[in-house]
């Protein structure tokens, strides 16, 4: 499922799919040639958050 | 001829049923199952996106940190000899995103519960037609004699009689059902993130103020 986060530098919208997020793949702002991705460093923690949100929305 | 027995009014069958308890019960399920869901989903997200200081007892987003990338057109000195072309150069910028933010958070719950009856109500019936019949035949003779012998006589008197009996019966076993099915589906799927949420979410994400680093391009300033 994609999510989309405001682009710091002209406020369009970037939509992100936070797997791939993870996996260190750029995204590139429709609005501007901005592209984003997640820093090597936050990339532990965003998996863990993705996987305990997994978990929780296993139904059953 | 003998009456067909009526089956068993499936009214009165039903009448006799926990209906609140047959379609309450599962709705009430749904519905704590929402709310525990929903409950997990709050506790998820303080857990998660937030970390907890005891002593202030606040709550402060947890950040990741992203990297922004955009290219930035060098300026070219023209008074260079011999001249250069134009050149982007790709800048990196950091920026602080809270974490709420980039998790896909949906609500997952209850959206859908079908209640349908499946009962089978069996009716049997058993019925013994005893088509009786009794024949009692009697027949009697009698007869009488006198008998003397001297001065005494006696008068006997005599009897016969026949008497029969006979007996039949059938047994006819008679069987119906009917059923009606009660079944119950409860679907859960993602609904659209409550409006609360997604307002919370909004306001971090306006709140990210664009950190441009100045960018040096050569020795100046861009
Ligand atoms: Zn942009």
């Amino acid at each position: 499922m994609n999510i989309n986060i405001t682009c710091p530098h002209c406020q369009s919208r970037i939509y992100v799919d936070p797997a791939e997020l993870i996996r260190g793949r750029q995204f590139c702002c429709s609005g501007c040639a901005v592209s984003v991705s997640l820093a090597v460093e936050s990339q532990a923690i965003v998996k863990q958050s993705m996987q305990k949100l997994e978990s929780m929305q296993q139904p059953g | 001829m003998a009456q067909q027995p009526a089956l068993v009014s499936m009214a009165e069958q039903f009448s006799g049923l926990p209906m609140e308890a047959l379609i309450g019960a599962p709705l009430m399920a749904a519905a704590k199952a929402n709310s525990d869901m929903g409950a997990a989903q709050v506790d998820f997200l303080l857990k998660t996106c937030f970390a907890y200081d005891k002593e202030a007892d606040t709550y402060t987003p947890t950040m990741i940190k992203m990297i922004l990338k955009r290219g930035v057109l060098v300026p070219v000195d023209p008074t260079a000899d011999p001249p250069v072309d134009p050149e982007i150069k790709v800048v990196e910028t950091e920026f602080d995103l809270p974490i709420l933010t980039i998790l896909p958070l949906n609500s997952l719950a209850v959206d859908e519960v079908n209640i349908s009856f499946h009962m089978e109500v069996q009716s049997s019936f058993s019925e013994t037609d005893s088509d009786e019949r009794t024949e009692a035949l009697a027949a009697e003779a009698s007869w009488s004699a006198k008998v003397g012998l001297g001065p005494f006589s006696a008068k006997v008197k005599g009897s016969v009689s026949y008497n029969s009996e006979s007996t039949t019966s059938h047994e006819t076993y008679y069987e119906k059902s009917n059923s009606a099915e009660y079944n119950v589906t409860v679907h859960a799927g993602q609904l659209p993130l409550p409006k609360g949420v997604n307002t919370i979410i909004e306001a971090f994400t306006k709140a990210i103020e664009p950190v441009t680093m100045p960018v040096f391009v050569g020795d100046s300033p861009g």
